[in-house]
């Protein structure tokens, strides 16, 4: 006989039970026995106060522990981008995945670009600075070449998002042309065409595009401080 | 074995935490909740029915007591409780010396199995209770209750160790002791 099947044997002797009627006339007995002794009923207060308490005694220590779990994940899913973290760092992986995750939750597609830029741009900085790190910069040669590559990712992420400039020319009821192309001069609408030209964003464009390559230019000549003060002219040039 | 499911955990709780309050209806529904495990664990402890009977009577009667003038702290849950109160009333009878009729005795035949089970159940039953019956009284009185405790009422360690005032790992060597002790007893009448 295996211990198995012993137990299983003696698991089997709980079938064994007091007799039914023994059972009933002894609970009158207990309940007649223990009526008089006095003690107050509970409130309703107490009532509730007791199924709170058991309610949390109940719960296993796997679910508190699964929440707490749910709880870190979804914190640092939602503020890990918070975090100060270099590239170089370990975790840096956590900051990436939570910023993921928050431009996956957002839905306008213009503040999603302009949050992707803002990434972006942060990214390229960071990695300036840490590069800028001289004893970092000369010891750890695979991580270096890394960043190199993720800072060229992040430029070009940056260019893309830009908005695009269109070099051919457009006619239009407010062109100031005539329908020979001949430019006519109309001081009232030159003046509203002053006032609402969109001129001005282009050129900001094209200056934040000219600034991003000469910070990517500074960066592959190792200049990582300067390519960190272009970078800062490209944030405001963007903004 | 003895996994206990957050349902019975939360009732457990509230039982107990009621009756720190000494409440009154909470101790009846201990008593429909306990009192199978407690005439099990007395009647495979003093082998007869009648007595079995007398003393769960007792046990809870001196729980109720024990629940009106203390506060329950030093009593981590109200199985736990009961079973030592039931221990403690057990060595009472023995000190006593009435006459202890084991549960070998021919002419005290048990008869106390549910009329709710099916009749293969019962024949099962009857025969695992016939061999047990003959060979659980050869047992120490240490291994019965460990036995008893752990494989039958399915009490964890943690409650047999509070139970008993030994260490889990005394209980653990104990029900190991006694599963082979058991074997050993019952495996040549197979044969």
């Amino acid at each position: 006989m295996t211990e198995k099947e012993l137990v299983a044997k003696l698991n089997n002797l709980k079938n064994i039970k007091p007799d039914s009627q023994w059972k009933t006339s002894q609970r009158g007995i207990l309940l007649s026995q223990i009526e008089n002794t006095g003690v107050a009923d509970l409130s309703a207060w107490q009532n509730f106060w007791i199924i709170i308490k058991s309610v949390f005694s109940a719960v296993p220590q796997t679910a508190y522990f699964s929440f707490a779990i749910i709880l870190f994940l979804t914190g640092g899913l939602w503020y890990g981008r918070n975090l100060p973290l270099n590239p170089n760092s370990s975790l840096y992986i956590a900051k990436s995945i939570s910023e993921k995750t928050h431009l996956n939750l957002i839905f306008n597609e213009s503040e999603k670009t302009q949050l992707a830029m803002q990434y972006a741009q942060e990214h390229a900085q960071e990695i300036a600075t840490t590069m800028a790190n001289p004893k970092f910069n000369q010891t750890d040669t695979s991580t270096v070449n890394k960043l190199n590559a993720s800072f060229k990712e992040e430029i070009g992420k940056l260019k893309n998002s830009l908005p695009k400039t269109d070099d051919s020319i457009v006619v239009s009821a407010d062109s100031g042309k005539d329908a020979n192309g001949l430019s006519v001069y109309d001081p009232t609408t030159e003046a509203v065409r002053q006032e609402t030209s969109t001129v001005e964003p282009v050129v900001e464009t094209k200056n934040a595009n000219q600034i991003l390559d000469e910070a990517q230019k500074l960066f592959d000549e190792k200049d990582y401080q300067g390519a960190v003060n272009k970078l800062e002219e490209a944030k405001s040039a963007i903004q | 074995m003895s996994y206990i499911s957050p349902v019975q955990k939360f009732k457990e709780h509230s039982l107990f935490s009621r009756l720190k309050k000494k409440d009154k209806d909470a101790f009846v529904q201990a008593y429909d909740l306990y009192v199978d495990d407690i005439h099990r664990f007395v009647y495979f402890k003093v082998g007869n029915q009648e007595e079995a009977n007398d003393l769960t009577s007792i046990i809870f009667l001196k729980t109720w007591d024990y629940i009106k003038s203390n506060s329950l702290k030093d009593s981590k849950t109200l199985r736990a409780l009961l079973y030592k109160i039931a221990r403690t009333t057990i060595v009472d009878y023995y000190r006593q010396s009435k006459p202890h009729i084991s549960l070998d005795n021919e002419e005290k035949k048990i008869d106390v199995i549910d009329e709710n089970q099916d009749v293969m159940s019962q024949i099962s039953v009857n025969s695992d209770l016939e061999l047990i019956r003959k060979k659980l009284p050869e047992l120490k009185i240490e291994y019965r209750e460990v036995l008893i405790m752990r494989f039958v009422n399915e009490l964890s360690l943690e409650e047999i160790s509070e139970i008993t005032g030994k260490t889990k790992g005394n209980i653990r060597v104990l029900i190991f002791r006694a599963l082979k002790a058991l074997r050993e007893l019952i495996e040549p009448a197979i044969n």
